[in-house]
């Protein structure tokens, strides 16, 4: 006899041992409603059934290896044992029955040959006491939606009673409330990426109901993009919210998934290209978004040049986009503010993913501090090969570059009692190149938070945030032929920031938040220094700036009837540029310039040199409208005192920060925005239209032939300069079905004007010109497309206006070579962006408990190859160089010219 | 199978991006006035030219500038009248003189431009001019496999030059003429006389400039790399018959002002661009000229005052980094055609490897 007839025989006997228990009929029914109480934290199916049989008198009969891998995390009060036994089962491959009064049976589905199809299909959930049955008409269920494998609520889950036509959605803590009539019904929980849940319920009368959803091969693509936000207001307008799942279900090139190239599919943000991760929301540059990981900011977003973003995309939560509207407890910067959460941890065990790509590999592990901890904790790191694959390349250019970075995040979510919690995170990355040449770059970031939430009581919740993030980037230049001439260039930021917030909720429909930040800044603009013994080289470093600003802010979030809220706030910012430093004073009847200085004043370390302040109201209104949907309105006043230097079109790393000081005003935007919002048919459709107004003043633009780097004053180079952006926003979802996904167009303008009085500070005579980012036409599509179980196929496309730029319109001769005048700022347009991209996924194995999954995404980015201009450019035309010197043509680059196809592998375990 | 796909994926994504000719529609704009001004203390290299730029696609010469008046204001001596030799095309009956401060007066069409004031420079001055073993590196590439490295061994002409705080910044101009020998086959009779010819090579691309490196302190211009010529001499000659027989390399060296290294070198920045990731802004080139009746009309080009001294120096480089490098100085300067050849005498140019 083998091992696996042996197995066989055995589980046989045992379930015709069950069955001839079952076939012997029930005296009465009491068991099913013997009330259960306690609270099971974490405790395994054999103890539970050991401390019911003992406390009831209830024997269970089952197979140890049967239960032996179910915990389960429940609290029951005065509970009817059959509500017990629906709950634990629910979306479990076990069943059970009650037999002789005192004993239940617990079997595998499918064995008692009533249940034959091997599915999950939930059984009927009684909620209420039987005895109650008939007592009440309606009845109100109580509940959170629950991730099955996580435990984490999940917020935007649809419950819906078809028979009835009502529904209703969960909260950002995964809390829902429907009214039913009493009496058996079925209700579809759903949520995209998650499998839909299908649960019948025999409703008795008031009681809770949990449900757990599944994140599982077959089920849908979520795509999570909501009004609602704990941190949002209830009449918040312009900010979207994108889960972890979706930034990792679209195709983007070389399969790797990404925050910031996920975020540019959305209404109102663009890029300026493929290979750049900054991005432009609203027509503002890279510099005007705040990027926050839990809190601390990120002052360079990129690795490997823009391929990908530095984030990590299996440590994120979710993103939260402010476009507008922004919240009074936000400042620092204009355009955007991009709040990234970082994942908890799981609480229930100890789990490891990663996946393998074609340029780098990523892994995370996350888990529960000890086995009944309820701290938890995530590591996470990616770290690259591309050096090896461009060694291995046919392209010279690559082959002689240098171009490698890792990143590790890691986050702990510390419980300190019931009303208490910390969560500390810390990121470090760094980034090494040098493209075909003898300067070597290297950037890194040093990022770290804690965030302390106390709930005081049930109304008031304090929350403290402590932030800290570095940049540094460094360039190694080496000198082939005379060492003595190496140096190295160094360039820095630090930032440092305490924020609190207390909210008081006297009520649901009324929140109040007040607080404070305090930032402290310390830019090292670039520092010269030898790199060899002996050197040339005279060590010289441009001072340190060092700076403080200030917000004391406060907002109050009411519903004023049942169809209007509001949202009034206000934020007082105060921005000191501190000592020590000497400050030039400039002749006001000339341009600034070396030759203008007519005075100086010194600063010591702690003075003031130079104050700013104002106020920034906020203010969203929001009315619901009578045929559903509601209109919002918003207007917010930002000053940002941080400018990132640079002159190019895309942020490199060797852009410097620049603070606010006697010479380089704060930014400031007051920005206005209306919008419709409707989510028709329950919820399965989102759609909304918004319109906005951007007025900007003091931006920063360069003069002609500035000198960036290790310019003493910087501020003779600069020139302020006025904008404003204006633009139309529409945006359809579908939230759920095989095929789902959204539509999205933005129709939008940014322009800028220089008003100075001196002719080397004006552009294009003093007219308005249209800023780099102006692509007036923006459209993206998402879709989604569940083929089966187990394959899904995904496809986006982008069409957007070209990208302004300066072309040369006229030429001429100049000892012998031809030299071209270029035309007045941003006249031309490169042509229009279009892209498809398409992914086909064969997702991990539907069995929930399998150990090791792994799913493949085979995808191509730009399907049909498309030369999509990346810049445009005048050059010396090779091809005729030897016949005629002086002839150069203009020439478009195309960063991804072909289709690109990929495989990632993901796993997890 | 999988690493086929990793190895399609790769090349597809190293080789996809490109480069092609781009047509754009370019709007008609009117005409700018461009000055070239080439003002040295030697009187051949000593003159203005007033052109006019034209559209980019044009293929016709510009529009000529005709009526002009071109004047140099020498401040202790007076105004030097331009003599104009043909259309836009000025001279000057005197030369600049080291230190002394000058500017350039045009008028045309009413219009009155003028320079900045501008100091001669001292007559600049080589410490020295060597050449040191270089092996240039470049990749050929066919359809198929990877780039072969293609290492070409030659010499590098090198010169150092003092820095002071008169004169700081320096340009460079070359030329090198390749002598050669052509012996002919003896059919039967007496040998014919040897053919003794010569090819030049002249500069291309770039400004050659030189000055302070950044942030160095150094008193002296040390090792700048004015051209780079291979030991393979048959490379610049079209048949393997021409025996190379060394070469008279003429180095010009011009004296600038800052602002002169400046504005070269930022029109080297517009002969570079190449398109890269992190390419600057375009910014218009402007000199120091300006319209004086009115400030907003806009004139293109530099006066450029620059002291100039020659250098010429015979070399033979030998065939590898093994041989002895034979260079001497040549002090009789020779006019030498670009190409051509004499029969059965040497050119008077020539110069013998000794």
């Amino acid at each position: 006899m083998n091992n696996k007839f042996y197995f066989g025989f055995k589980k046989m006997i045992f379930i015709g041992v069950v069955m001839l228990f079952l076939n012997n009929p029930g005296t009465a029914q009491s068991i099913q409603e013997r009330l259960i109480n306690g609270k099971f934290q974490l405790t395994s199916l054999q103890d539970f059934f050991n401390t019911i049989g003992k406390e009831q008198g209830i024997h269970f009969y089952y197979r140890s290896d049967w239960i032996k891998p179910y915990m389960i995390n429940l609290e029951f009060i005065d509970t009817p044992l059959i509500q017990v036994l629906n709950i634990i089962f629910d979306r479990k491959p076990l069943t059970f029955r009650f037999f002789q009064n005192n004993s239940v049976a617990v079997f595998p589905k499918g064995s008692d040959g009533k249940d034959l199809s091997g599915s999950d299909s939930p059984q009927i959930l009684v909620i209420g006491n039987p005895l109650n049955e008939g007592r009440y008409a309606t009845a109100q269920i109580k509940g959170k939606v629950l991730d099955g494998k996580s435990s984490e609520p999940l917020p935007g889950v649809i419950i819906f009673h078809r028979q009835t036509g009502t529904g209703t959605k969960t909260n950002p803590k995964g809390e829902y409330t429907l009214d039913l009539p009493t009496g058996d019904h079925t209700l579809q929980v759903s949520m995209m990426g998650y499998e839909e849940l299908s649960q019948q319920i025999r409703l008795i009368e008031n009681g809770s109901a949990d449900f757990e959803l599944f994140e599982e091969s077959h089920t849908l693509n979520e795509v999570t993009i909501t009004g609602d936000n704990s941190k949002a207001s209830k009449a918040q307008m312009s900010m979207i919210k994108v889960s972890s799942r979706v930034i990792k279900e679209l195709p983007v090139m070389m399969g790797e998934a990404d925050v910031i190239k996920s975020i540019v599919m959305l209404p109102g943000v663009q890029s300026v290209g493929e290979m750049s991760s900054g991005f432009n929301v609203r027509g503002g540059n890279a510099d005007q978004n705040l990027v926050l990981i839990e809190g601390a900011p990120v002052f360079n977003t990129s690795h490997l040049f823009g391929f990908f973003s530095m984030i990590n995309p299996d440590a994120v939560k979710d993103v939260t986009l402010f476009k507008g509207g922004v919240p009074a407890s936000y400042g620092e910067r204009v355009s955007s503010i991009m709040d990234v959460a970082l994942k908890e941890g799981n609480l229930q065990h100890l789990s490891i993913y990663g996946g393998i790509g074609l340029i780098n590999s990523r892994l995370t592990m996350e888990g529960p501090f000890g086995k009944k901890s309820k701290s938890t904790f995530l590591v996470g790191g990616r770290t690259t090969y591309s050096d090896w694959m461009m060694k291995q390349s046919h392209n010279a250019l690559f082959m002689n570059s240098v171009a490698h970075f890792y990143d590790v995040n890691a986050t702990a979510n510390i419980y300190l009692s019931e009303k208490s919690n910390l969560k500390l995170m810390g990121y470090i990355s760094q980034d090494v190149f040098n493209l075909n040449s003898s300067s070597l770059y290297t950037y890194g970031n040093a990022i770290a938070s804690a965030n302390w939430k106390l709930n005081i009581s049930k109304s008031l919740i304090s929350n403290l945030n402590l932030s800290y993030s570095k940049y540094d980037f460094r360039l190694d230049q080496k000198d082939v032929s005379l060492p003595e001439d190496d140096y190295r260039l160094s360039t820095g930021l630090e930032y440092a920031s305490t924020k609190y917030i207390l909210s008081w909720l006297p009520n649901e429909k009324h929140r109040i938040n007040t607080g404070f930040q305090v930032i402290g800044y310390k830019i090292k603009p670039g520092e010269i220094s030898s790199v060899s013994e002996p050197t040339n080289i005279v060590p010289e470093k441009i001072p340190n700036e060092q700076s403080i600003e200030l917000g004391l802010f406060a907002d109050d979030d009411l519903n004023i009837t049942e169809k209007t809220a509001v949202n009034i706030g206000m934020r007082y910012v105060r921005y000191m540029s501190m000592g020590p430093a000497t400050v030039l004073k400039y002749d006001p009847n000339q341009t600034i310039n070396s030759g203008s200085v007519i005075d100086s004043t010194v600063y010591k370390a702690g003075e003031v040199a130079k104050m700013y302040q104002g106020l920034e109201p906020r203010l969203s209104l929001k009315f619901n409208l009578t045929k559903g949907g509601s209109l919002r309105f918003s207007y917010q006043r930002i000053h940002q005192f941080m400018n990132q230097i640079s002159n190019t079109s895309v942020i490199s790393p060797v852009d410097f920060w620049k603070s606010s000081d006697e010479h380089v005003s704060p930014l400031i935007s007051d920005q206005f925005a209306v919008g419709l919002f409707k989510n028709p048919l329950k919820g399965l459709f989102e759609a909304s239209v918004e319109v906005y107004y951007k007025n900007l003043q003091n931006l920063l633009e360069y003069k002609n032939s500035a000198v960036l780097v290790m310019n003493h004053h910087i501020e003779a180079d600069l020139i302020q300069a006025n904008g404003y952006a204006y633009g139309l926003e529409v945006y359809a979802k579908k939230n759920s079905g095989r095929l789902n996904g959204w539509v999205s167009y933005t129709y939008s303008r940014t322009m800028r004007r220089t008003d100075n009085n001196f002719p080397e500070e004006v552009i294009n005579a003093g007219n308005y010109y249209p800023s780099v980012y102006d692509r007036p036409h923006d459209l993206s599509t998402v879709m989604n497309y569940q083929i089966s179980r187990r394959w899904r196929f995904s496809g986006n496309f982008v069409f957007m206006s070209g990208r302004p730029i300066t072309l040369p319109e006229q030429k001429y001769d100049l000892d012998g070579r031809q030299v071209v005048y270029f035309s007045d700022r941003n006249k031309y347009r490169m042509p229009s962006y279009n892209r498809l991209d398409v992914s086909i996924t064969l997702d991990e194995n539907l069995r929930k408990r399998r150990m090791w999954k792994g799913s493949w995404t085979f995808s191509v980015y730009n399907l049909y190859g498309r030369k999509n201009p990346y810049s445009v450019f005048y050059r010396q035309d090779p091809s005729i160089q030897q016949i005629d010197r002086s002839q150069y043509a203009i020439y478009k680059l195309s960063i991804i010219g072909v289709p690109v196809p990929s495989i990632t592998y993901n796993f997890k375990f | 199978m999988i690493k086929r796909l990793f190895y399609i994926t790769l090349f597809g994504l190293l080789l996809s991006s490109c480069e092609e000719y781009y047509t754009p529609d370019l709007k008609s704009v009117p005409p700018i006035l461009v000055v070239e001004s080439h003002l040295t203390n030697d009187p051949n290299q000593n003159f203005v030219n007033l052109s006019m730029t034209k559209s980019f696609y044009a293929t016709e010469a510009s529009v000529p500038v005709v009526g002009a008046k071109v004047e140099l204001i020498q401040f202790k001596e007076g105004i030097i009248k331009g003599i104009e030799t043909s259309t836009g095309n000025f001279t000057f009956p005197s030369t600049p003189v080291s230190g002394e401060k000058y500017q350039l007066r045009i008028t045309y069409l009413k219009d009155i431009y003028e320079s900045d004031q501008v100091v001669m420079p001292p007559v600049p001055e080589i410490d020295s001019l060597y050449t040191k073993n270089d092996v240039v590196k470049s990749y050929r590439t066919n359809s198929s496999g990877p780039p072969t490295l293609i290492e070409t061994p030659g010499r590098q002409i090198c010169i150092d030059a003092p820095l002071s705080s008169e004169l700081e910044y320096y340009r460079f101009t070359w030329k090198a003429v390749l002598q050669w020998v052509y012996n002919p086959p003896a059919f039967g009779g007496p040998p014919p006389p040897s053919w003794y010819g010569w090819k030049t090579l002249y500069q291309t691309g770039q400004f050659n400039l030189a000055g302070p490196k950044e942030f160095s302190i150094s008193d002296k211009v040390s090792q700048h790399e004015v051209f780079w010529l291979s030991y393979n001499n048959q490379i610049y000659l079209d048949s393997v018959q021409q025996i190379p027989s060394g070469w008279i390399v003429t180095v010009n060296q011009y004296g600038i002002t800052q602002k002169s290294h400046d504005f070269y070198e930022q029109l080297n920045k517009q002969f570079s661009a190449e398109g890269s990731l992190f390419d600057p802004v375009q910014n218009q080139i402007y000199g120091n000229l300006i319209c004086k009746t009115d400030p907003t009309k806009i004139v293109l080009g530099f006066f450029d005052l620059n002291s100039y001294r020659q250098y010429r120096y015979y070399l033979y480089l030998g065939t590898g980094p093994d041989n002895q490098v034979n260079q001497h100085r040549i002090t009789t300067i020779y006019e030498i055609p670009g190409q051509g050849y004499e029969i059965g005498f040497h050119p008077v140019f020539w110069e013998y490897n000794q």
